[in-house]
This record gives structure tokens, sequence and C-alpha cells, in this order.
């Protein structure tokens, strides 16, 4: 199906069909007039409309006169700032207007610039958040039109808003000269009065106040006083009275307001303030009746509504403080640190609520972690510490916590502080544990990745207790992961001067000596065995180095020499395949074909399903030119290995595999035949046949490659990899829908087998394609759309 | 490596216990908690026990043992617990303050046309 490709050829052919396949896809796309937005400049006008034409001529001279008409609004200022303004483009209002003004001096202009710099001020003081700008903006409004109250008004409002009530309080009254009925002004300035403590009653402001909002305000005065007023005011209606005559009756101790404060408190019409207020009165109530749950629940919700007096502060402290001094008599310690900081949070002073805290999160934190829960635990004792804990026993739990954590860095430095700060008379750790203390010390630093204090404090602990072997080799131990080989190998002839015998000092010293010089090794090693036989590390590690001694006396030729190496490191490994492999081939150089076989015989023995075991016998039977032996290797492999395999049979992949080395050794002929044996082998199973398929794409050899994908699929329809490859082949052939179909059936075999590499395989290639035509479809080169292939993939 | 745990909690001892008491509530717990019953309690009270049963093991869990805070006793003198029990001049004000045009933003209301 497919021409002889490489990557470059490849590419070539998939521009070629691929730029027919988009062909086809633009012809669709401009049927259906979508084409107009991709690709409209490439392709072009054929044909010019007359009435089209028309059309354009006419807009062309709406478009000039509109033009003409706003040149010359541009010239003047007025019809500028008017048009600004109107369009709520207050900065280039004033802009024109003042220049207007500059030009001719005019009331009406005056008054036009005031309205704007008032709008702009009220837009910057309370939509845009430039509160200086917008006091700026207004000042200016009322200062350009000294008489207009609603100015004065808005700029009292501003400064009242922000504290400065001196100020405001000069406007409000500014506003009230101008206009005596201005309710609004009065109100607010009565209010700032209030609010600076003043008399009311001989006031102009107050005077100005119709009788009702009089009588309301009387009301608030008596709150304020803390005197609870006489007589009601405002309808019942509104809700500022509502609230005024609620907590007038409430201060007057009537418990028959609670309802009417409840349904303050939870009206969402009411402003927050209003109800954050009644939530608060609430409390008080709950508190006189001695119910401390409910007044903490209330003083919360006037907290949450934005209240946040030092009294609110001070009572919702001492309310978490008594029931945390109850909690911690209860023994609840985890609820009583709750509580307790909550009160510290609300007043953070007092060195009685300090102490208080540090008792609930040290007892919190033993409680969490007797029940397991160490991250818990950990945060109490670290609140404890930062209180000004600091005794061993903290810190030693502070440790444990850490260490369950696994922040071994921290913990080691505890650890450490807690070694140091044993308790030295009657409860004095013995030395031995001391040591032991700094071995843990040690362990955490190396588990934290921190070598070279690990190393400091096993030196601490080797100091405690000299005669601990254990710590001794754990300091080798450290000294070897920090690179002081000199240094392990002194420890450890240290404990081997005391015990000669001493099995895990040797086989340190002998893994030791194996990174410098391999012959020093030995020795050692067989003295491990001699010490104890069954020691598996010093029989591999001896037979590895006869092993390597053997294979050096056979590349010089001295092959009787190597075999006896061999023999020897057979006594320590009898099971390893391998060295009956060296012997054999040494056997091959000595021409005793008949003894070859035999050791290769017993090769096969230890592990006759491993193909690799026969690969290796069949390629020393090459490299010693011996085809024949090679032969009789594979004809043993078919005998004792082939059954055992999955197909019945020798699969094509060993063949394929021998035919490689025989290639690299440049045995061509021999790779030949093995190549021919693989397609043999593979007939009538998929996974071989897909297999001699790769094996040819990775030559190159694309046609062959395709026949042999094409075979798998007959033999298995739903095989994946077959699939995969039979679609790449449609999809260079341009052929997508094919393409696709075989990708889907791919991915859905790749699914059932839990085959993650064909999934992901299938994937790439699919989306690899797709960019290259979207790419060619939006007019890329195709040398910039080829580029999304990625040459590991193919 | 340190065993986090109390295994002195876990058998229901005192840290100071005998050799004798260890043992003898390793067996009335297993008796409570028998392997083919409970596996997952008796691997919990083993592992405990193996932690405690030689004086030389017992020394080294000692040493990586949680350790109790110390207790805690109420002061002596009853504290004086205030609350203030007035309404807040703070909150009645902005109370006061919520109910006119300070809580406002929107003041399209006071715009005027502009005549030129």
């Amino acid at each position: 199906m497919l021409p002889k490709l490489g990557l470059e050829y490849l590419r070539l052919l998939t521009f070629f069909a691929l730029r027919g396949y988009c062909k086809s896809r633009v012809k669709s796309l401009r049927a259906s007039k979508l084409i107009c937005g991709l690709g409209c400049s490439r392709i072009g006008r054929d044909t010019v409309n007359p009435r089209e034409d028309q059309v354009v001529a006419k807009k062309k001279s709406r478009s000039q006169r509109a033009k003409a008409k706003a040149r010359q609004a541009a010239a003047n200022p007025l019809v500028r700032g008017q048009q600004a303004f109107h369009q709520g483009d207050y900065d280039v209002a004033i802009a024109a207007w003042e220049q207007a003004l500059g030009e001719k001096p005019s009331a009406q202009v005056t008054a036009a610039l005031a309205e704007v710099h008032f709008r702009r001020g009220l837009t910057r003081f309370h939509r845009d958040g430039q509160r200086p700008a917008g006091l700026s903006d207004l000042a200016k409004a009322a200062k350009l039109v000294a008489g207009e109250p609603r100015y004065a008004y808005h700029l009292g409002l501003t400064h009242h808003y922000q504290g400065n009530l001196d100020a405001a309080l000069a406007a409000y009254r500014l506003a009230l000269e101008a206009d005596p009925s201005f309710v609004r002004a009065a109100e607010l300035a009565v209010l700032a009065l209030l609010e600076q403590g003043q008399n009311l009653v001989q006031t102009a402001a107050w005077h100005a106040l119709p009788p009702d909002r009089q009588a309301e305000l009387r009301l608030l005065v008596g709150l304020l006083g803390g005197r609870p007023p006489a007589g009601q005011a405002g309808s019942p209606t509104d809700g500022r009275a509502r609230l005024w005559r609620a907590l007038a009756a409430f201060q007057s101790g009537d418990e028959g307001v609670r309802e009417a404060l409840l349904s303050i408190a939870q009206d969402g019409d009411e402003p927050a303030a209003a109800r954050a207020l009644a939530a608060y009165a609430l409390g008080l109530d709950a508190l006189r009746r001695e119910r401390q749950e409910e007044a903490l629940s209330q003083w919360e919700a006037a907290q949450r509504l934005g209240l946040n007096t030092p009294s609110l502060r001070g009572n919702l402290c001492e309310l978490c403080w008594a029931r945390a001094e109850a909690a911690m008599a209860a023994g609840q310690w985890i609820d009583a640190a709750s509580l307790v900081d909550a009160a510290r949070s609300l007043a953070p002073s007092g060195r009685d609520l300090a102490e208080l805290a540090l008792a609930a999160h040290w007892h919190a934190g033993y409680a969490e972690a007797q029940a397991g829960r160490w991250p818990q635990a950990l945060t109490h004792w670290e609140k404890t510490r930062d209180l000004g804990e600091n005794s061993r026993e903290l810190l030693q739990n502070l440790a444990l916590a850490y260490e369950n954590g696994g922040r071994f860095g921290e913990a080691a430095d505890l650890w450490r502080q807690v070694v140091r700060r044993q308790p030295r008379k009657a409860d004095a750790p013995t030395r031995q544990q001391v040591a032991m203390l700094w071995g843990h010390v040690a362990e955490c630093y190396r588990r934290a990745g921190d070598v070279e204090e690990a190393v400091t404090t096993l030196r601490n602990a080797v100091k405690n207790d000299p005669d601990n072997t254990d710590l001794r080799l754990e300091l080798a131990d450290a000294l070897v992961a920090d690179d002081r080989w000199d240094a392990a190998d002194n420890e450890l002839g240290r404990i081997l001067k005391k015990e000669p015998e001493n099995v895990g000092a040797l086989v340190r010293l002998a893994r030791i000596a194996e990174m410098g010089c391999y012959t020093r090794a030995k020795p050692i090693w067989c003295k491990v065995l001699a010490l104890d036989p069954h020691y598996l590390e010093a029989r591999e590690r001896l037979a590895e180095l006869l092993e390597r001694e053997g294979d050096l006396l056979a590349r010089t030729g001295k092959s009787g020499e190597a075999l006896e190496r061999y023999h020897e490191a057979l006594t320590y490994m009898p099971e390893e395949p391998y060295l009956y492999l060296a012997c054999a081939d040494c056997y091959l150089g000595q021409g005793d074909t008949e003894t070859a076989r035999q050791e290769m015989e017993r090769a096969f023995a230890q592990q006759p399903d491993d193909l690799d075991v026969y690969h290796s016998a069949v390629d020393l039977c090459h490299v010693r030119d011996r085809s024949e032996e090679g032969e009789w290797v594979i004809a043993r492999a078919e005998t004792l290995a082939g059954p055992r395999q999955p197909q019945g049979r020798l699969p094509a992949g060993f063949y394929l595999d021998l035919a490689e080395c025989c290639f690299k050794r440049r045995q061509a002929e021999i790779g030949d035949d093995y190549v021919q044996r693989a397609e043999r082998a593979a007939e009538g199973d998929a996974d071989g046949l897909v297999t001699v398929g790769v094996y040819y794409l990775d030559r190159d050899q694309e046609s062959q490659a395709t026949a042999f994908f094409d075979q798998a699929l007959r033999v298995d329809p739903a095989h994946g990899w077959a699939n995969y490859h039979v679609g790449l082949s449609y999809a260079v052939a341009a052929e997508m829908r094919e393409a696709n179909r075989h990708w889907r059936q791919a991915r859905r075999a790749a699914r059932q087998t839990g085959d993650q590499e064909l999934l992901e395989a299938v994937e790439s290639i699919r989306g690899q394609f797709q960019r290259m035509i979207t790419m060619l479809e939006r007019g890329a080169s195709f040398e910039d759309a080829v580029e999304v292939f990625d040459d590991e993939a193919w | 490596m340190t065993k986090p745990g109390d295994p002195y909690a876990v058998l229901g001892l005192k840290r100071g216990s005998s050799h004798d008491e260890i043992r003898r509530a390793y067996f009335r717990q297993v008796r409570e908690h028998p392997p083919e019953t409970d596996p997952e309690g008796f691997k919990t009270l083993r592992a405990a026990y193996e932690q405690l049963r030689n004086a030389e093991q017992r020394a080294e869990t000692d040493l990586y043992l949680l350790l109790a805070p110390p207790p805690w006793e109420p002061p002596r003198q009853r504290r004086l617990v205030h609350f203030e029990q007035s309404l807040p001049r703070q909150g009645i004000l902005a109370a006061a303050r919520a109910f006119t045009d300070l809580a406002r933003g929107d003041f399209r209301d006071d715009y005027q046309a502009v005549r030129l």
C-alpha cells in the first residue's frame, strides 16, 4: 500500500495527499459560506456587483456629512461640553466649559460647570473610590455656585462620611441658610451635633425639622444618654422609629420587647447596623436571663453584621473566657482551647488569659495525640510553644508530632534539644539511653537528608556508649552516605579490632573495598562466608568477582585459568546459567564441542524458560563462528523452551533479536535467515506479525511493514497495535476516515487490555494529524504544518 | 525508631506499672479482643505489649513516649466576670447613620438639568 518512505519522504507524501484532502474540505466550507471568516483574502473577488457599488457610495456620502458636522461641533467648546456632559464624559465637559468660560464669562456656563463638577464629585466619591478627588469636585461646585443648597449639603455629607464633623456642620449650615426647609440637611446637622455630644434644642437645624422627626430624635437622644425616653414617635412601619422604640423599651426593662427586637434583627431589609444593634440588645437580654449560649449566639450575629464596639468585644471575651474555664474544669480541652482562642482574639492582652490559653492548648494537644490526631496535636503544641512554654516535655511531644508528620528536620532539631535538656538528678537517663536518643536524632537527620548532621549526632551517640556496636555501624553507614570512605573504613576497623568476627562490619568493609579495588574485597567476602555460609550477598559478590576475573583471563586467551575462575564462581552460585555459558564459551574456544554442549545443557537446565539464556548461547556460538552449534542451541530452545511459550513455539521476536545481533557482527546471511524464520514463526499470530511489521518499519521498509500489519489484522481484526499501524498508513495516504476508524478500534483495544502506551500513541498521532490539517486549512505552509509532527513518534 | 502512641494507654496501665501488671493487663485485654474476632484490636494490643514486655525494650519505649502536661487547676480566687450592660453609643450612632444619606451611594436623584 505504501511506497518506500523515510521521514522526509513520508512528509512529502503526506503533503501531497493532505493537500488534496484539505482542498475538498475547503470546497465544502465555501459552499456553506463558512469560508468567509477563514480565507476570503486568499480567495479574492472575481466579479463586481453594480447595486453593491451604489450602496457603498451612499454610505460614503453619509459618513462624509457626519464627519463635517463633528468637525464643526468640535470647534465650539459649549457644544463639545454639552455632548460630553450628555454622554457622561465629565472630564471632557469640564475642560470644554472651562475653555468657554475663559473665552466669555457667563452665569449659565458657570452653573453648568458647577453641575458637572457636582456630578463628577459624587461619582468619584461614592462610586470610584476616589475620595479626595470627589471632595475637591464638590468643593469646587459649592464655590462656583455658593447659593446652591444641594452642593453645600453634599459637601457636608462627604465631610460627615469621613468623620470631619466640624466641616460637615459648616456645610450643612450653609445649605440651611440657602434653604431653611432643607430637612435632609437639618437632619444630618442634628446627627453631627449628636455625634459631637452637643445640645440640639437651641440650634437652627433642630428648628428646621418637622415635629415627628424631632420626636424621633428625642428617642435617640434618650438612648444615647442612657435615659429611657418617654412617649412614642414615628409611624410603626418606619424602620428607624421601630428600632428606637424597641431599644427605648428594652432600656426601660420591658421584657415584652424581645419579639420586636428579634424581628428587627432578622429582617434582611433593615440596615445591617440596625440589625446588629438589635442583636446586641437581644444578647444583653439573654444574659439577664442567664442564657449564656443564647447571648453568645446573638453577639456573634451582631459581630457578623459589622458591630465592632469595645463593649461587644469585651462582653464576648468575658463570655468565651468563662466558658473556656468551665470546659477546662470538665476536661474538655479541645473545646476550651477553641474558646480561649476566641477570647484572646477579642482581647489579646492579659496575662491570665494567656496562661489559660497555654494550659488549654498543652492539654488539647495531648488529648489529640492520644487519639492519634497528630496534625491537630501539632497545631495545639505549636501554639503552646508560641505562648511561651518551653519545657522538655513539650519539646519531646512536638518532636514526636513533627516526626509523625514526616517533618524529620524539625523533629531532629527538637530531639537534639530534648537530649541536651534531660534531667540531671534521680530521673537522669543512663549514658546508654542518652546514646540511644542521639542515635534517634541522627536517624531523623538521615531521613531529612542531612547526612552531615547525622554523622555529627552519631558521633555524640558513640561518645556516650562507645561499646555499642550497632551505633558504630550506623555511624559507618552515615559516613559512607556522606562519601567519607576513609572515615567509614576507620570506624569499621575499630569495630573489627574489638569484634574481629562481626559480620555486619565485615560486609560493610567489603562493600567499601569493592569501590576501590575488588581484589581487596575478595578475602573479606570469603571471611563473611566462612562466618555465615548462607550469606547470599557474599555468595553473589564472590561469584561476580570471580566471573570478572575469568572474563579478563578469557579475553587474553587464558581459557584454562578462566575456566578455573568460572568453576570456582559456580561453587558459590551453582544456579547461575551465565556462568555455565561462560564455561561453554571457553570450551568452544578450545575446540571441545562436546563439553561445551554439556555446559550449555547445564545452563538451560537452570532456567529452561528463559529465552535470554538461549539467545546468549546462540550468540556466543556465532561469535566463535560455530553456526552448527548455534543451530544445535536453537534446536534445544525449540524443544525445551518453545512448548512453554504462550504461542507453543519460539516467538518471532526471538529470531529477530538474533538477526539483529548477526547484522551488527556483519553476518548478514545468517541474519537474513533468522528474519525468514521470524516471519515463519509469526504466521497466524497477530502479535508476532505486528512484531515483524515493526521490525521492518524500524528499517524504513514501509511496504513490508504494512503487509505484516494487514496480515495481523486479518488474523485478529481487533488487535490494538495492528489497528494503530494500519490507521497510520491510511492517514499518510490522506484517507482520514479509514485512519480514524482503525484508531478508534485501536483505542477500544487499548482500553480493554489496559495498554496505556497504545492509548497514548493513538491520542498523540490523531492529535498531530488533526493539528496539521487545521493549520493547512488556515493557510499555513506545508513546512510549518508538518512541524507539528514529533520526529520521535515517527 | 519512635513508636508514636502510648502502649501503656493501649493496655490501660499507668506509666510506672510493674512487669506483672503489664502481663496481666495484656492477657485480660486479649480475652476481650481475641485475634479470631478482632484481629486489628489484637494487633494493636500485641504491638503495645511487645514494646513493654522486656526491660530493655521498655526502657527504649519510655524514652519516646508522649509526655503528659502538668495538671491544670482552676484559679483559687474566682475571677470576677464583668459584662457591659448598656447599649453601645457607637453602635446607636452607626444605626442612626444607617437610616440617613450617609448610607447611600447613589445620588442621581439630586442631579439637575443643565441649560445653555
